[in-house]
């Protein structure tokens, strides 16, 4: 006991036991829901503040207040007034042995329950002095406990003589002057005291637990929820990995048939050949037509083949760039010199502009020459009789058209680098293609005209493989276009 | 599931009121709370967003102590109506001992209903249970409003239906504790085949029941403790409805 004067209140050192709601919340997510739990008092009352509440009540009524939880751990224990009262007792063999006695009962006997429900009992000390032992309930359950006290009864004519029963050695002078120090309170303000310091106990517990409720459940259901989607993820994942799987063996099968179509193609070419140079004897001028057919059609149909096997390796992962240092203004020129019989049969206008001294690029000649080839072959398709085809072959410097799209808020771009490209152009006036359409022309098997009566042919394979192979160079390619006045692709290959 | 700890001597049971959103789940525990004598339950507790609907449940603890010393907690939950909320339906009802499905008898929420059962067949499935190993009773809320099936049809479910079917008018507290005793009542049954209580416990359904109900507004209360001395043996199914 401490021997502080009566005018102080003493807060007593308790060791710091507030539960986080993390910590909780890290239990019941292995141990199951909050909902079937049981909480401690410990659990629901931030102990610091509760003390301070308690030691108000103290401080108004001049009466110590202790609080227990179930589990008898110490809450609250404010001494007032009766400090050296008591330690004058303690110190005294009889005495002590009395008061150790009643403390200990203080702390656990157990609750009488009348109709169902514990009730407060009065604990009367040795030394005359009153205490009260007050549940701590919560929903029918005892929670812990609060001992109020000690004081005199009003009704007390003061110190017991009971004091000098147990211990001979205890002078009543001594004693009568320290029992002035120790609050005299009537019994039915203590139970007015009592009921009010219940109610606000109750009303902390209520809100408190509510808010851990609330707190857990939101934990909980977002973990619920998280764990669904986890799942479904895991099962999207899986028949992801089945769809590629599936799509890689359709892309194999794919080159394999093409190679299988070609070899007795490139016959059926070989020999219309011959028979048109005449090998197997004259032929009259019908049977030289049909031959020649027969060939341009053989040579168009290995021309499909062979851009469905292109597309096939790249899908398959089996495209293989055969990179040299080259320079590209040769490339560029053949390729628009093997335009020129396709551009001419529909009297279609080619303008080339080459700037002079490009410098060499790193890259796959033959690839980057069928890109050129392919976005001719496509402007000589689609641009109607007497029109135009412009190409133009530059360096250009810049940031690449995808970077440029990452703004910041206040509108300038960041990060981004500059590159200089080998920047090829090809223009038409063909008959364009509407906006909504622009960005899946790169895509496979994608026709602007998908209708069957549609007036251009073509397996819609053409640009999906220009774009593969400018991705293969880590080049980009983009259109533009304005449908019935042409469209506009342009392509960026970096230099080394 | 029923919880014991022995060593407290505490039996604690759960019981959860589902059903359609706007059904009247929270308005059957706050009548359920303010018919119950005080001291055997607790304070209602809310746990709803600004516009009143429940955000996770309602919860009501109800309890007593049995003659054998026996503390015996019945903790009563709603759960959140709205879709959304499908997680934290789960969770309340996982480890439930009996089930009040709250219909909705409008004509317009016929569709509403069929979809909260089916998600709590779903949901019990999903916590472990097949749909008759869990009482369950089924109340038809707003018997009052324009409408809504006639009380014929309602006879009609009744005859088909596996659960005992009750209309009420919830915020009139109508209908309210009979769906409740009739829901305690199948609980109990079901549990203490499982468990024994009265050999065990020395708990019998009458004193169960009696002791949550004892306290109730007069004119429910001798309608419901009549009922209970009229089958002192249990042979009332509990399907009377309207009757009780």
């Amino acid at each position: 006991m401490s021997t502080t004067t009566p005018e102080t209140i003493v807060v007593a050192d308790l060791p710091q036991r507030t539960t986080s709601h993390a910590a909780l919340s890290a239990a019941i997510a292995v141990d199951g829901s909050i909902l079937d739990k049981d909480v401690n008092l410990i659990d629901l009352v931030d102990v610091d503040s509760f003390r301070e509440v308690m030691a108000t009540f103290a401080d108004l009524y001049r009466v110590g207040v202790k609080v227990f939880d179930a589990a008898g751990n110490k809450l609250v224990d404010i001494r007032v007034g009766n400090s050296q009262f008591c330690g004058y007792l303690w110190e005294f063999g009889g005495t002590r042995q009395a008061c150790t006695r009643i403390v200990t009962g203080l702390k656990n006997d157990p609750f009488e329950v009348v109709d169902g429900v514990e009730v407060a009992r009065l604990v009367d000390c040795f030394s005359g002095l009153r205490y009260v032992v007050v549940p701590i309930t919560y929903e029918g359950d005892v929670m812990g406990r609060l001992i109020f006290g000690p004081y005199m009864p009003a009704t007390s004519p003061g110190p017991s003589e009971e004091i000098y029963r147990i211990e001979g050695r205890v002078e009543r002078r001594r004693v009568d002057r320290l029992v002035e120090q120790v609050r005299r309170a009537p019994d039915d303000l203590v139970s007015k005291v009592l009921v009010q310091m219940q109610k606000v106990v109750e009303v902390i517990l209520h809100t408190s637990f509510k808010q851990i409720l609330t707190s857990q459940m939101h934990i909980e259901s977002v973990t619920s929820t998280y764990g669904e989607l986890h799942d479904k993820n895991s099962r999207l994942l899986e028949q992801n990995d089945r769809l590629k799987e599936l799509d890689k063996l359709k892309s194999n099968f794919l080159a394999t048939v093409s190679h299988e179509l070609r070899t007795p193609l490139t016959s059926v070419i070989g020999y219309s050949e011959m028979l048109l140079e005449g090998l197997a004897g004259t032929m009259n001028d019908e049977q030289r037509d049909y031959v020649k057919t027969i060939m341009e059609k053989g040579e168009s149909l290995l021309g499909l083949i062979t851009q469905i096997l292109d597309l096939s390796r790249v899908e398959s992962g089996n495209l293989r760039l055969t990179t040299t240092d080259f320079d590209p203004s040769p490339v560029v020129r053949g390729a628009t010199t093997s335009i020129i019989p396709q551009a001419t049969k529909k009297n279609i206008t080619l303008e080339v502009n080459i700037a002079p001294k490009l410098p060499f690029i790193k890259g796959d000649k033959d690839k980057i020459g069928q890109i050129i080839v392919n976005l001719l072959g496509n402007a000589v398709k689609f641009t109607p009789a007497q029109g135009r085809i412009r190409l133009s072959a530059d360096l250009w410097t810049g940031a690449r058209p995808a970077a440029s799209l990452h703004l910041d808020s206040s509108g300038s771009i960041f990060a981004v680098d500059e590159e200089t490209f080998l920047r090829v152009v090809v223009e038409d006036s063909g008959i364009g293609i509407a906006a909504d359409k622009l960005a899946a022309v790169f895509e496979r098997f994608f026709q602007v005209d998908n209708t069957s009566t549609r007036e251009f042919g073509g397996t819609g394979l053409g640009l999906s493989i220009v774009k593969s192979f400018v991705d293969a160079h880590r080049g980009e390619i983009f259109v533009e276009s304005e449908v019935g006045k042409g469209s506009r692709f342009t392509l960026l290959l970096p230099l080394p | 599931m029923v919880q014991f700890n022995h060593a407290q001597r505490e039996i604690t049971l759960k019981v959860v009121y589902y059903g359609p959103a706007l059904s009247g789940k929270t308005t059957n525990l706050q009548m359920v709370h303010q018919l119950l004598d005080p001291q055997s339950r607790g304070r209602l507790m809310s746990l709803d967003t600004a516009d009143d609907r429940t955000l996770f449940f309602d919860l009501l603890p109800v309890f007593f102590k049995s003659k054998s010393g026996f503390k015996v907690k019945i903790k009563m939950y709603t759960v959140p109506g709205q879709i959304m909320h499908q997680s934290t339906r789960r969770i309340v009802l996982s480890g439930a001992d009996g089930v009040a499905f709250i219909a909705d008898s409008q004509r317009s929420e016929a569709r509403a209903n069929n979809e909260a059962w089916k998600s709590m067949m779903e949901n019990l499935k999903q916590n472990g249970f097949t749909p008759e190993s869990i009482p369950i009773v089924i109340q038809f809320n707003k018997r009052d409003l324009p409408n809504v099936r006639t009380d014929a049809e309602l006879d009609e479910l009744r005859q088909k239906s596996k659960e005992p079917v009750f209309p009420a008018i919830a915020i009139r507290g109508e209908g309210v504790l009979e769906t409740l005793f009739a829901l305690l009542r199948l609980t109990f049954r079901n549990l203490t085949t499982q468990y024994d209580f009265e050999g065990k416990f020395g708990l019998s359904e009458q004193e169960f029941l009696r002791a949550i109900f004892k306290r109730v507004a007069p004119e429910h209360a001798n309608n419901l403790l009549e009922r209970l001395a009229a089958h002192p043996q249990g042979s009332d199914t509990g399907s009377g409805g309207g009757a009780v």
